[in-house]
């Protein structure tokens, strides 16, 4: 298929390769042209300016001077016919002369080395220089990028696409271009009538083994050690690159499970758990709207499409005030604007699945589009083969991501960005798993003045999960889902340099179907069950401070107020926890809400905290604290997390999930930051954490509430990171050492667990260790591994089984999660090919070729039992996965 | 083959070469004894006219096995004592052996008295349940009526393929006792077959033309119901097609026992336990006894029942059906006299499925 598709592109490569000459071939022609022009002797100009007019007129050329004063500069005569840089040379000896290109003549005013020197020009008329710095390697934009300038030794940092601009009234600016990884780059940017674009793209080349060349400067590489936030673990798309990939899949989350305090939910399990909470603890984000189920085909496959990913950014333990709802983590991944200026194309190809992605401009330097989608076909190859288990199965996914950016004006800014994923896939059952997002949010960027921005941010995002039972005789439809509309707004205020407001509002509407089930045929004997929407609205407001008291001491300091307000229409139990009904909580009464009643309201202050002080300058102590509400639940019916777990709203039988939590942390880099180390320890508690009460039936229950028990839960740990940012060999070595408990004493003692003493969360898992290698064989290889290993996961065992009755096995289980799965531990290896870039290329390729397994762990999956008490392992992956996939890129 | 079929052959098998059995280490082997007992309103005495062969008040003592066991290990010469309130105590008899007897026939609870179980096993240890009674005074088995219906289910049919059937049956219905409170009542109903096979072959004087059945595993589940309100309740369905029990003789004792609320969740959860099984199963948990361990911290499995009870012996009348039942036996087996050999069960009832006896039951009279 590959083939084919490449085969069919042949021709049109071969047209454009033949247009790239011709049009090479022309453009020397007329260079030769422009360095040959000479100046007649006799010469009549009285002053440079009209020589300088003349000879651009003539010759299509542009001379520009970064003195404009020069050109009033008189001319002595000209004696004899003499080549125009000689000239200028000879006439303005205290000048230094570059010519760059065949058609551009620069007189500096000082030297400037002319090695890796980049010249953009930039079109006359505007009072600005507007740049878009990217990586030479892989187009992609470089965010934080050191920008100096150096006449007026100003500096600024690229933006998130990349971009930065200066007002300057001058010719031409001189500046520096530096960032972590890449050659420092001189630019120079010109105005010039030749220029086509208003912007100029400007490429860094990787700095492979070449760390003597590269000069960052001490921000930016000491940017973990300045920070004032704690808990931040930042992954740049190329980093996530390098993690190797499971059937050529890049998969961001996998990448984010690599730093510490971060694991999977399960072994390729949807989801991810930070410091011991529970994967639905964590605010997902993905351009403001909330992503709720991370993964493709049952956790094989991450939900994002790397190609879209600008920036993934994990605040471990809630982030500062702007966030809340989620009292584990936030994971903020900002998708990148489509390209201003020029047509881009990937076309990418694995094993299961491929992609596709397109962007451009739409009106040049205005607005622009990005659209791409993955499909697996794993369908189609499970089915070829001659097994009646295999073509029973199907798995399949697809994704599309668009976004189309339109700059209003120099201070506005607005994307609209849309998000659709589907799943299912059916393990020769006649269950079929499946679910489904759909996402958009529009972002609105205002810069009011230098010192002033506001963000309004409007998302619905609408999840839902389900279970086709396709039995004709028992079969049903059984569905649940989540469906938030968002309204938030920010205002950034730059009070001083040293001290950053931050406030806004942030507002969810949350419409939950907590499950419903309908017979799937008339003949199904399956009874139709649905279960009241729980509807509830979640506002905040608050605010924050950065606040820099003096170059060692930097605070942020914010405070949130949440209220949340559960709505009709419904029917509230009334629960009585001392007069027991069997396992749960007896039913005293139940109270009829009418649509948009109150039910029940929460709120309260959460204040947030987090403090930097520097040590030397290249190392600092943080500490942080927080404290988060959650107010809408994730509840799994089964032992195991599964696709079909459906969220719940607080209420008066079920309070919110309130964390608090600190963190302390020790930064340190060494080697002028190429190895960044930190420790980091923390301590999480979360009040009203939930758990199932012993015995009862979750699924579609209508009195889910006495079902669950709320009490304590906590987790400590000590996070350790050590990270070579730099060279040939690079990458990280991440160990956590947590434990995750909880306390369930219970509303009344018969519902305590384990006696109400306290057990392992599932997620205890008190060894996890990543170390993750990346080698730079060449500019074009770079060769990676990733080894994992956590410990197993808490499981609740059968210990022993008895008969009773007409029952021939009943199983007696142990305390709740008092064994643990096998450890789990996988290697993993890859290599990664990149064409040779060649100048003006419009084409660039991947090829990826990685081991996954490396040596063929058959890493549990789950652990279940048959009623006769005999444990089953599954697991996913029982085998070494070698994979290849391919990645063309068009320009 | 080239490479990338092979990636693709080996990745994809990869993924659905997933299960196997898994072996766990369980380190905290907890000793523990299950306790199967409970007593009625009704005593054997009582229980001989409905008419059955009587049934005497039992406790099986067993230990806890490991998961990997198969059989059962039983306790022996352990002493069993019921108390009451009163401070009356009986002894259970041991027979035979793990199986303790009350040995009194006229012995039933009594309503308002409280009772508890007693056990003391060989190694010292002792349990006692909590005190239970009766739920109510009596409880009567109201009504039963038939429902003729029909059902769906599949079949096999050529190629290994499933076909739904339709198949006509009745359901067996009781009208419950009349609730006057606001409580709930808690019902259980348990049934014991008795149906008679006749070999089509052997000539009428033969000792294998007819037997007995008592099959215990056609039928062989309890039916539950938390009740508030007086309705009818199905308690099961027996197909009319097909059906080589009913032909002859069909007969099921049912017993209708009224639970206390503990016995009742005991019960359900007894049923539900064994259904929360595979990947995605309900999360596992232990079901509930009224049992401890009275000097020592050894585990302890079961429930004392004490439950209100009446029974009846329903007998299945092909006349109150609206339709002829055909006995396919016969075309099944062909002529009597036929040499072809047929199903062995043609030719001798000891052959037949389902606890075949050649003797009626003690209770049985001449039809």
């Amino acid at each position: 298929m590959t083939t084919t598709s490449i085969n069919r592109n042949n021709y049109s490569l071969l047209f454009k390769f033949i247009f790239f000459i011709t049009v090479f071939w022309i453009n020397t022609a007329q260079a030769q042209k422009a360095t040959k022009i000479f100046i007649e002797k006799n010469n009549t100009h009285s002053t440079l300016s009209t020589l300088i007019n003349e000879i651009e007129k003539s010759n299509n050329i542009d001379i520009i001077f970064e003195d404009k004063n020069l050109l009033t500069k008189q001319l002595p005569p000209i004696n004899n016919t003499i080549e125009l840089s000689a000239y200028l040379r000879a006439l303005l000896p205290q000048k230094f002369i570059v010519v760059p290109s065949k058609k551009i003549i620069l007189v500096l005013d000082n030297y400037t080395d002319i090695n890796n020197l980049f010249v953009g020009l930039v079109q006359i008329g505007t009072n600005s220089f507007k740049a878009q710095v990217f990586d030479e390697l892989t187009g992609k934009t470089i965010n934080g990028a050191n920008v100096f300038f150096r006449k007026d030794k100003s500096g600024f940092i690229t933006d998130s696409n990349g971009m930065f601009y200066k007002q300057s009234s001058k010719n031409l600016i001189i500046a520096d271009i530096s960032f972590i990884g890449y050659k420092k780059k001189t630019i120079i940017l010109a105005k010039s009538n030749l220029a086509k674009n208003k912007t100029v793209l400007i490429p860094l080349d990787t700095a492979f083994g070449m760390l003597n060349d590269v000069t960052v400067s001490a921000k930016r590489q000491n940017e973990n050690i300045k920070i004032q936030k704690i808990g931040v673990q930042k992954i740049s798309i190329s980093s996530i690159k390098e993690v190797p990939t499971f059937l050529g899949e890049i998969d961001p989350i996998k990448a984010i499970t690599t730093m510490p305090g971060v694991n999977s939910s399960g072994d390729m399990g949807s989801g991810f758990s930070v410091r011991g909470g529970n994967s639905s603890q964590n605010l997902v984000l993905q351009d403001g709207g909330i992503i709720f189920n991370t993964s493709h085909l049952f956790g094989f496959f991450s939900a994002f499409n790397p190609d879209f990913i600008e920036e993934i950014e994990l605040l471990k333990g809630g982030g500062t005030a702007e966030y809340g709802g989620r009292v584990s983590s936030v994971l903020n991944i900002k998708t990148k604007n489509g390209n201003m200026n020029n047509f881009k194309a990937l076309v990418g190809t694995g094993l299961v699945s491929s992609r596709i992605a397109l962007e451009g401009p739409i009106v040049k330097d205005k607005s622009s589009f990005l659209i791409g989608g993955r499909i697996s076909y794993a369908d189609w190859f499970i089915k070829m083969f001659d097994d009646i288990r295999l073509k029973k199965s199907s798995a399949k996914y697809h994704d599309i991501t668009a976004k189309f950016t339109q700059i209003i004006n120099k201070k506005s800014i607005i994307t609209l960005s849309a998000y659709y994923s589907a799943d299912s896939f059916n393990l020769a059952l006649d269950s079929t798993f499946h679910w489904s997002t759909k996402n958009i949010s529009l972002n609105w960027i205002q810069k009011h003045n230098k010192r002033a921005k506001s963000t309004i941010t409007l998302a619905n995002s609408n999840y839902s999960s389900g279970v086709d039972y396709s039995d004709e005789i028992y079969g049903f439809n059984y569905s649940n889902g989540i469906n938030v509309v968002s309204f938030n707004y920010k205002f950034n205020y730059k009070l001083t340099p040293k001290i950053n407001l931050l406030a806004g509002t942030t507002n969810n509407f949350n419409i939950i179907n907590p499950g419903e089930s309908y017979p799937n045929t008339d003949l199904s004997s399956s009874e139709a069950k649905i279960l009241n929407k729980q509807k509830s609205i979640e506002s905040a407001i608050f605010i924050g401070n950065d606040i820099s008291i003096n170059d060692k001491l930097s605070l942020n300091i914010g405070l949130r107020y949440d209220n949340f307000l559960r709505l009709g229409e419904d029917y509230i139990y009334s629960l009585d926890y001392n007069n027991l009904e069997g396992r749960t909580a007896s039913i005293t009464d139940t109270t009829y809400y009418g649509k948009s009643d109150i039910i029940s309201q929460y709120g309260g202050f959460q204040p947030r905290i987090s403090m930097r002080y520097m040590l030397t300058e290249n190392a600092s102590i943080k500490m942080g604290y927080s404290k988060i509400k959650q107010y809408i639940h994730q509840i799994s019916s089964t032992t195991i997390p599964s696709p079909v777990d459906f969220w719940i709203s607080s209420g008066p039988n079920l309070k919110p999930q309130i964390g608090d939590q600190l963190s302390l942390g020790y930064f340190h880099n060494f080697n002028d930051s190429f190895l960044e180390t930190s420790i980091e320890a923390f301590y999480k508690k979360t009040d009203n954490s939930i758990d199932y009460i012993t015995g009862v039936d979750l699924h579609l229950n209508d009195n889910i509430d006495a079902a669950l028990t709320q009490g304590s839960a906590y987790s400590y740990g000590l996070e350790f990171l050590l990270k070579r940012t730099e060279g040939k060999l690079n990458g990280w070595l991440a160990y956590t050492f947590s434990r995750s408990y909880q306390v369930m004493e219970g509303e009344s003692p018969e519902l305590a667990i384990n006696d109400g003493e306290k057990y392992p969360s599932i997620f205890d898992q008190p060894h996890q260790l990543t170390l993750v290698l990346n080698y730079r064989l060449s500019n074009l290889v770079v060769l990676s591994s990733n080894f994992t290993y956590n410990t197993g996961r808490p499981i609740t065992v059968p210990i022993s089984k008895y008969s009773y009755g007409n029952i021939l096995s009943v199983n007696n289980y142990s305390q709740r999660n008092a064994y643990r799965m096998p450890d789990y531990h996988r290697l993993d290896l890859s290599a990664t090919f990149y064409t040779q870039k060649k100048p003006n290329s419009k084409f660039n390729s991947e090829f990826i070729f990685s081991i996954y397994n490396v040596y063929a762990r058959k890493n549990a999956y789950a652990i279940y039992f048959d009623k006769n008490g005999f444990a089953y392992k599954t697991y996913i992956l029982g085998s070494i996965f070698p994979s290849i996939s391919y990645i063309l890129k068009f320009k | 083959m080239n490479i990338f079929r092979f990636f693709i052959l080996l990745s994809t098998l990869s993924l659905y070469s997933c299960v196997e059995k898994y072996d766990i280490n369980i380190t905290n082997k907890v000793d523990g004894v299950v306790i199967e007992a409970s007593i009625s309103n009704l005593s054997y005495n009582e229980t001989l006219k409905y008419p059955s062969n009587g049934r005497l008040f039992q406790v099986k003592l067993k230990s806890l096995s490991n998961v990997t066991n198969i059989k059962d290990k039983i306790i022996s010469n352990a002493i069993v004592t019921l108390i009451d309130d009163r401070g009356d105590r009986i002894l259970y008899t041991e027979s035979p052996p793990g199986t303790y007897s009350i040995k009194k026939p006229e012995f039933a609870a009594i309503y308002g008295i409280q009772y508890k179980l007693n056990v003391k096993i060989p190694s010292g240890e002792e349990f006692e349940s909590s005190w239970e009674t009766l739920p109510q005074m009596e409880t009567e088995l109201g009504e039963l009526s038939i429902e003729e219906t029909s059902i769906y289910k599949y079949v096999s049919a050529a190629n290994n393929e499933k076909k739904i059937g339709n198949f006509e049956g009745i359901n067996l219905n009781v009208e419950l006792d009349k609730n006057n409170s606001e409580d709930y009542k808690y019902y259980r109903w348990t049934y014991d077959l008795l149906w008679i096979f006749i070999a089509p072959r052997p000539n009428n004087s033969s000792p294998v033309k007819k037997c007995w059945m008592t099959d215990k595993h056609y039928l062989n589940y309890q039916t539950l119901e938390k009740n508030k309100t007086n309705t009818n309740k199905k308690l099961f369905f027996i197909e009319t097609t097909g059906n080589y029990r009913i032909y002859t003789y069909f007969s099921v004792l049912i017993s209708q026992q009224v639970l206390s609320e503990g016995f009742y969740n005991f019960n359900k959860e007894l049923n539900e336990q064994g259904n929360r099984t595979g990947i995605f199963a309900q999360p596992p948990f232990n079901l509930q006894t009224n049992y401890k361990c009275i000097n020592g911290d050894k585990s302890v499995s079961g429930y004392f029942g004490v439950y209100t009870e009446d029974m009846i012996r329903w007998i299945f009348n092909k006349d109150d059906l609206s339709y002829y039942i055909n006995n396919d036996i016969l075309e099944k087996c062909g002529p009597v006299q036929s040499p072809a050999p047929g199903p062995t069960s043609c030719e001798s009832c000891m052959e037949q499925l389902g606890g075949p006896s050649t003797s009626p039951p003690l209770w049985w009279t001449p039809l």
